[in-house]
């Protein structure tokens, strides 16, 4: 009689622990061939995004601008990039985090204006902060491309209709972030 | 059981979102567009099916007290590894489905199919029982997005899974007669209310409609049975 009990303190969570391992394993085993694919699609975004967020089509080798202070600032990624001995711009790579999860962007900066936003991945609901994100932030593209980077961003990113209203966590979040990135061109380009 | 009535139970008499009314925070969310809604319900077909056979392959071993937490580990695993393939495969789709696919491991048409059905027959059984059900739940989330999108926008709007570009577009009334509300949130609850008093409307209609015609047909053969004696 007292046998039972004891059988069940120890089988009962090996058994839980047991499933679980398996689990783990079978997840790590998936995981091993989806996060290469995963990584490359980013790897291969990003590298379109540069182009776009610059609006051009063409530029040399980007230099390498990252300093690890900047990880601090939500900052993943610093490109300069130039043609010849002209300077085109600079484009960073922010991730924050969302209300939904990591938000992944670039902002590019060309003679001191706002050149494009481009949303690589992020993980809002499509009704709610998906909204301001969705078609790769074409909304927040729209509203501060070729506007001066010092403007106010809130205002320029509520717009008229106050669009990032009510999304406080992924405004505040991109807001934040952007302005990190605003401050760091500013301190480049002075 | 014959093993047909458990695929068509799923499907049309238990349907899981018209009939049982169960798991509809997703069946809400993803169905203001026909490619959301196909997409999510082969997420639920794909994660219902796996999840139903392998807790029926180890019914006889998973303990009674702790049954539960077994299932959770189970769903959740079979669940991780949908959206981990579909993040990697079908990138838009997963963007589209967001939180929703993960939280189809408290889904509890799932719990309910493993729980009641899975941990007590057979493996075929089982499969059947997911097929069904997942079927029925990707029918109805169709059905109500067909509806939502049409009403909503004047047209059906299919895109690709992969990249989001759209595959075909077929317009059936210009953009201004669209009431917009069918593809915002309110719409949702709103053609899932109207769906679902339809069809619980049309279920005894034609349930009573099939006993009539029994009854006709019980008559008449007891007629010509009273004709066959009397000569």
């Amino acid at each position: 009689m007292a046998k039972k009990p004891l059988n069940n303190f120890i089988l009962l969570p090996l058994f839980l622990g047991v499933t679980c391992l398996i689990s783990a394993g079978l997840i790590a085993g998936v995981n091993s061939f989806t996060e290469p694919v995963i990584n490359q699609r980013i790897i291969d975004q990003k590298n379109a995004g540069y182009y776009k967020v610059l609006d051009v089509t063409t530029a040399d080798e980007p230099v390498d601008k990252y300093e690890d202070s900047l990880a601090s600032k939500n900052i993943t990624g610093k490109k300069e990039f130039s043609s010849g001995a002209t300077l085109i711009g600079y484009v960073y790579d922010v991730t924050v985090k969302g209300y939904g999860g990591d938000i992944l962007y670039q902002v590019g900066f060309k003679d001191g204006k706002f050149s494009g936003f481009n949303v690589i991945t992020h993980g809002e609901t499509s009704t709610y902060g998906g909204i301001v994100l969705a078609e790769s932030g074409r909304l927040i593209d729209e509203r501060i491309k070729g506007q001066d980077v010092e403007s106010d961003l809130l205002v320029l990113l509520n717009g008229s209709d106050n669009l990032t209203v009510g999304k406080s966590v992924t405004r505040t979040a991109l807001i934040n972030s952007l302005t990190n990135c605003v401050n760091d061109y500013l301190t480049e380009v002075q | 059981m014959k093993k047909s009535s458990i695929v068509l139970d799923g499907i049309f008499k238990n349907n899981s979102t018209f009939i049982m009314l169960l798991g509809l925070c997703p069946v809400l969310a993803t169905t203001s567009g026909i490619s959301s809604a196909i997409g999510m319900g082969l997420a639920m077909l794909a994660v219902i099916i796996v999840s139903n056979v392998s807790i029926s392959l180890i019914r006889k071993i998973i303990p009674n007290e702790i049954r539960i937490p077994v299932m959770i580990v189970i769903i959740a695993t079979i669940v991780t590894v949908v959206e981990m393939v579909m993040k990697a495969y079908l990138p838009d789709l997963a963007a589209n489905l967001g939180t929703y696919l993960s939280i189809i491991v408290v889904n509890c048409v799932i719990f309910a199919r493993a729980e009641s059905f899975a941990l007590k027959n057979s493996v075929l059984d089982s499969l059947l029982d997911a097929i069904g059900t997942g079927l029925g739940f990707l029918l109805s989330v169709f059905v109500l997005a067909l509806f939502r999108e049409v009403l909503g926008t004047g047209a059906v709007d299919f895109k690709n899974f992969v990249n989001g570009e759209t595959l075909f577009k077929f317009r059936i009334f210009p953009q201004e007669y669209a009431i917009s509300i069918f593809v915002e949130n309110p719409g949702a609850f709103l053609m899932l209310g109207l769906l679902v008093a339809l069809i619980t409307f049309l279920i005894p209609t034609f349930t009573n409609l099939k006993q009539k015609r029994a009854k006709q047909e019980a008559q008449k053969s007891l007629q010509a049975n009273l004709v066959k004696e009397a000569k």
